[in-house]
């Protein structure tokens, strides 16, 4: 007798094992695959949308960005570091950049966004960036970035090159 | 009088001493202090868990278009205070509190056009938060770990001067194409 109570009981508990997670997963089914997930920003493709999304947040809509917070502005400074070959593997390294989960064709016509919009006068001299120059570049390992940040801040002094107020220059 | 007194006292110590004596046979002095530190590491475990908002309430599908409710289509990934709860509105912050310089980006659906925001939460910062204000919890969209920039637990006026939080705030600032 407590042998047929034992075995009821464990069918007892793998019907409702089995039911309960169909219940539950039918009333909301979760996109599956990568297809399914973040199209909406998957599909996106104006930069300065783009912009608004992935850098705005830090770098806010002007690009002044929050100097005191350790977020350096654009205007006047995005030139002279997207003209040094250093500072354009510098660029494709910043946190906005990596940590942003955007294609590379996103993430090229952001940066060229930037370049469009702050770099002023130098627009014209500065060249943009592709997506197989910026591919490349993001391949290449930064693992200190700071040290790295500072030889390229110091290359820019020796070259008389304006260098954005940074609390740790 | 007195008498009764001094046999009651006396009474009392005696239990008191033998109790002493008897635990002091059964536990060891290790044991005592095993049990203090087990309480004082508990207490510090617990003071150091991650500070939890989680406390907010959940949307229930009512209110997509009142900027008093949680279920507000564009607090879809807001986690903190409504600041049209605490004397500001949906986008600007109220008097005596300044706007924190960074935020997080991030969209939201409406379902009036059919189409997706960008929205922009901004915490109101350097004022104290009021305690009558609706707090919500909705994190669509949230990356927390993977994702850092996408975290709506973190306190975005830390950029501020003023650091204190006291609500937020929901700013369309594009759409998302």
């Amino acid at each position: 007798m407590k042998l047929r109570t034992l075995a009821f009981s464990i069918c007892l508990v793998t019907l409702l094992g089995l039911t309960l997670p169909m219940i539950t997963s039918a009333e909301q089914q979760a996109p599956t695959g990568i297809d399914g997930h973040d199209k909406v920003i998957r599909e996106m493709t104006s930069a300065k949308s783009l912009y608004m999304l992935k850098c705005s947040g830090c770098h806010r809509v002007d690009g002044t960005g929050a100097p005191e917070a350790g977020i350096p502005p654009f205007p006047g400074f995005i030139a002279p570091l997207a003209r040094n070959p250093d500072g354009r593997v510098y660029i494709s390294h910043v946190p906005g950049i990596m940590g942003s989960r955007l294609s590379n064709e996103q993430l090229a016509d952001v940066l060229n966004y930037v370049i469009d919009e702050w770099a002023g006068e130098d627009a014209s001299g500065t060249p943009r960036f592709t997506v197989e120059e910026l591919a490349a570049l993001r391949e290449i390992p930064v693992t200190n970035i700071v040290e790295y940040r500072r030889d390229i801040v110091n290359q820019l002094i020796e070259s008389g090159d304006p260098v954005a107020d940074y609390p740790w220059p | 009088m007195l008498k009764i007194f001094e046999r009651i006292q006396s009474a009392l110590s005696g239990l008191v001493e033998t109790s002493a004596r008897q635990s002091a046979r059964q536990y060891g002095r290790r044991s005592a202090l095993a049990r203090m530190g087990s309480i004082m590491v508990g207490g510090a475990v617990f003071t150091a868990l991650p500070f939890d908002r989680a406390w907010g309430a959940t949307p229930s599908g009512d209110g997509t278009y009142n900027d008093k409710s949680c279920d507000y289509w564009r607090y879809c990934a807001l986690d903190g205070f409504l600041c049209t709860t605490a004397g500001g509105s949906k986008s600007s912050c109220p008097v005596g509190a300044e706007a924190s310089l960074v935020s997080w980006v991030g969209t939201c659906h409406n379902p009036a056009d059919d189409r997706d925001y960008l929205v922009s939460y901004y915490d109101c910062c350097g004022k104290t938060a009021f305690s009558g204000a609706q707090f919500c919890l909705r994190s669509e969209g949230e990356r927390p770990a993977y994702s850092m920039g996408l975290h709506n637990d973190i306190n975005w006026c830390m950029s501020n001067a003023n650091k204190g939080y006291h609500c937020t705030v929901a700013l369309v600032v594009g759409v998302a194409e």
